[in-house]
């Protein structure tokens, strides 16, 4: 009896100190910034790392900004991430689910309509910078793939092989083919990229991983 | 630019509003509107309006790409912006935010025995769950589960009703009703959608050694140990109660009904991302009083806590101890699991010339399961949906022979999975049993067809 009195109390103690701690944290660090690709990246990695172990990987646009924000607390709790990975995925899984421009202008043209027009070229300089800033965390340094269910960008017969609009359109829009224990975010979970941001990295792509 | 863009939308919207007013002013009187000149002049310059709006949109780039960096150009930070523009304002839950979720399956079983059941359907459960946040420290998770039991009748059960407490990057403190933390079948892995069968292994289900629920305090977190990581559940709570027959519920009491306070919890340590090891305790106290034998309703040995009829005296509080290890590979399309789990609760002495002392009672479970996504091998489109399913357990009871016989059990499936999407699969399972404490003259052997739907939303 006495035991479990203190150990209830040194529970609530502890997470006394935790709590202040925390509010002595967030004091010192300035108003919190938007999320930097870093934090996309890690976060693409730490999602692809953890929300697959227990579930399958559930897609990243499956659910809104606020849905999201919540899952990903409710999943902190029950998988006991620690707190900065679990903002980490959040902040790659609202990036990713593609919904922000429905949420702010339903008028906006589907973006693979621009994706048609193809034919405009890449850029590989640009497309390799981009391409270690946003995929590599999944992709890898070599394309082959940092992670299970990641397919290799280097095999000839591989997803390469298909046509410029058809790879292309995969890259903006995201793509989890059935049964694919993961899928690939639309733009890689970074929205900031352009559509010609896309066509540079699939220069990249082309030249210096295709057949390697 | 953003200025434009809020422009095209404001005109928009009055163009929008103007449209609609003038459908409603007009529907009514449409004959003579059709000829109403100033009502054609004015339809045609809004015609023109809008043919400039469009061409307007057509020049402004107006893919996410561009939109997010207007956004961001605005507002500091993103993820809150967002989540308050999303959240109704007059809402009673404003400030919260709100998931609706949880699970749902349907199936049956068809059994080579007519006396174990024959071919059932099985209504299955329905689990909705809700969860509140507010700010970015306090999550309500709440979940029922709503069953339609074997009688007819619906059962509704409160599986977890917790406050989380998010206060620190490595621990949570969490108050209420909580699924126990003891193992990782019951936490993890029970939601049909996310078990690899349609049923949980002998002794992890309900009536098994599995704790299923604790109400008091738990602190649960994780730590990173540079690549590897170490995550901790300690939880103290109303603990486990004796039912008529002696044996032990973990089922979550709304009270405690002795004074002791149940302590139980689980270290995880992930060296690789996809590995993880466990060990886990559970160490409280039970104690029971005598009642009138006939007076219980099991008619059995009339001992039980906070049961009607048990109004004699209360016998000494005994320990019930629990402890098991459990471990998980689930690298790309594997799935590999394991758990061992053991519980004994010590004898009961009973000083009454009526009632013998209830033996030492111990109650141990395992189950090691293999599941391969054929994802792994093929990119056919329907043959890499396909997950086979291989789990092999064995419950023993010992000290207690009417839930021996009830319940002690080896069991093999074989299972078939298909997986619809992430959260929606089918299950299919040969499932082979032979309840080991069973006499020869009963059945004690049956083979059964497992087939269930889940869908986890
Ligand atoms: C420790 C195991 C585990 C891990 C790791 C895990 N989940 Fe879950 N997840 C569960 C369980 C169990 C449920 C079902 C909860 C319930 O119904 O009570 C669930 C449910 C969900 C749901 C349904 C909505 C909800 O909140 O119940 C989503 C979405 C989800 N998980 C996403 C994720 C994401 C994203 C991650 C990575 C951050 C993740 N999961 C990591 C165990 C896990
Ligand atoms: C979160 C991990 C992740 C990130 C980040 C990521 N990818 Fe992918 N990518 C995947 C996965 C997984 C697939 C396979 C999806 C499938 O087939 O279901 C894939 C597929 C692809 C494909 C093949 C598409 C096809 O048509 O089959 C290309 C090309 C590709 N990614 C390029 C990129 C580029 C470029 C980036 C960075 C802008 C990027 N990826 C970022 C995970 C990722």
């Amino acid at each position: 009896m006495r035991g479990s009195v203190t150990l209830i109390a040194s529970l609530l103690l502890f997470a006394t100190a935790a709590a202040v701690s925390r509010d002595a944290g967030r004091a010192a660090a300035a108003a919190p910034a938007a999320p930097d690709t870093g934090a996309l990246s890690r976060g693409a990695k730490a999602w692809a790392e953890n929300c697959g172990v227990c579930h399958n990987l559930r897609s990243p646009d499956e659910f809104g900004d606020v849905q999201a924000e919540v899952a990903v607390a409710h999943m902190r709790v029950r998988a006991r991430l620690p707190g900065d990975v679990a903002r980490d995925i959040l902040a790659f899984l609202q990036a990713s689910n593609g919904r922000q421009a429905a949420a702010i202008a339903p008028a906006a043209p589907p973006t693979s309509s621009t994706v048609a027009s193809a034919g405009a070229v890449g850029d590989p300089v640009r497309g390799a910078q981009i391409y270690q800033e946003t995929c590599v965390a999944c992709h890898g340094p070599n394309g082959k793939g940092a992670l299970d269910g990641v397919p290799d960008l280097t095999d000839p017969a591989g997803r390469l092989a298909q046509a410029d609009e058809v790879v292309l359109r995969h890259m903006i829009d995201g793509l989890q083919s059935p049964g694919s224990p993961m899928p690939m975010p639309p733009k890689g979970g970074n929205p900031d990229l352009s559509d010609q941001d896309m066509r540079d990295v699939l220069a990249h792509l082309r030249k210096d991983f295709a057949g390697r | 630019m953003i200025q434009a863009w809020k422009r095209i939308q404001l005109r928009m919207a009055t163009l929008l509003g103007a449209t609609l007013a003038l459908a409603m002013a007009a529907s009514p009187v449409q004959a003579q509107a059709a000829d109403d000149p100033a009502l054609l002049s004015r339809i045609e310059e809004m015609e023109r309006e809008l043919a400039a709006l469009k061409a307007q949109v057509a020049e402004t780039p107006a893919t996410p790409g561009s939109l997010e960096q207007v956004q961001s150009a605005t507002v500091p930070s993103r993820p809150e912006s967002l989540s308050r523009r999303l959240t109704l304002p007059d809402s009673p839950l404003s400030g919260s935010r709100l998931l609706i979720a949880g699970y749902a399956d349907a199936g049956m079983t068809i059994s080579d025995k007519e006396s174990v059941g024959g071919i059932n359907f099985i209504a299955g459960t329905f689990n909705p769950a809700l969860f509140f946040q507010y700010g970015d420290w306090l999550l309500f998770e709440s979940e029922a589960e709503i069953e339609i039991a074997e009688t007819g009748e619906t059962g509704f059960t409160l599986e977890y009703s917790q406050l989380d407490l998010l206060l620190h990057d490595n621990a949570t403190l969490v108050i209420g009703k909580f699924l126990s933390p003891v193992g990782q079948f019951q936490e993890r892995l029970h939601p049909s959608w996310i078990n690899r069968l349609a049923d949980a292994p002998a002794g992890f289900g309900h009536g098994g050694v599995q704790p299923g629920a604790e109400a008091g305090v738990q602190l649960r977190g994780g730590v990173p140990l540079g690549r590897s990581r170490l995550n901790y559940a300690l939880a103290v709570g109303n603990g486990p109660r004796l039912d008529p027959m002696g044996e032990v519920m973990t089922e979550g009491f709304g009270r405690d009904d002795n004074r002791n306070k149940a302590i139980s919890g689980r270290i995880g340590f992930l060296p690789l991302p996809y590995v993880e090891l466990g060990a886990s305790f559970l160490r409280a106290k039970v104690e029971g009083a005598t009642g009138e034998a006939g007076e219980i309703e099991s008619g059995g040995l009339a001992i039980a806590s906070g049961v009607e009829g048990a109004n004699g005296p209360v016998l000494p509080a005994v320990r019930y101890s629990l402890w098991g290890v459990d471990g998980a590979y689930t690298r790309g399309p594997w799935d590999v699991r394991f758990e061992y789990l053991r519980g004994v609760r010590n004898a009961i002495p009973i000083e009454d010339e009526e009632m013998e002392s209830l033996p030492r009672l111990r109650k141990e479970a395992w189950y090691g399961q293999i599941a391969y996504r054929l994802s792994g091998l093929t990119q056919h489109r329907i043959l890499q949906n396909f997950e086979p399913a291989i789990r092999y357990g064995r419950y023993q009871v010992r000290g207690l022979d009417k839930l021996a016989e009830e319940t002690a059990e080896r069991r093999l499936d074989f299972g078939l999975n298909y997986w619809f999407a992430p959260a929606v699969v089918l299950h299919s399972a040969v499932q082979l049993r032979k309840f080991t404490a069973r006499h020869e003259d009963e059945v004690n052997k049956d083979t059964r067809l497992l087939l269930q739907l889940a869908y986890g939303f």
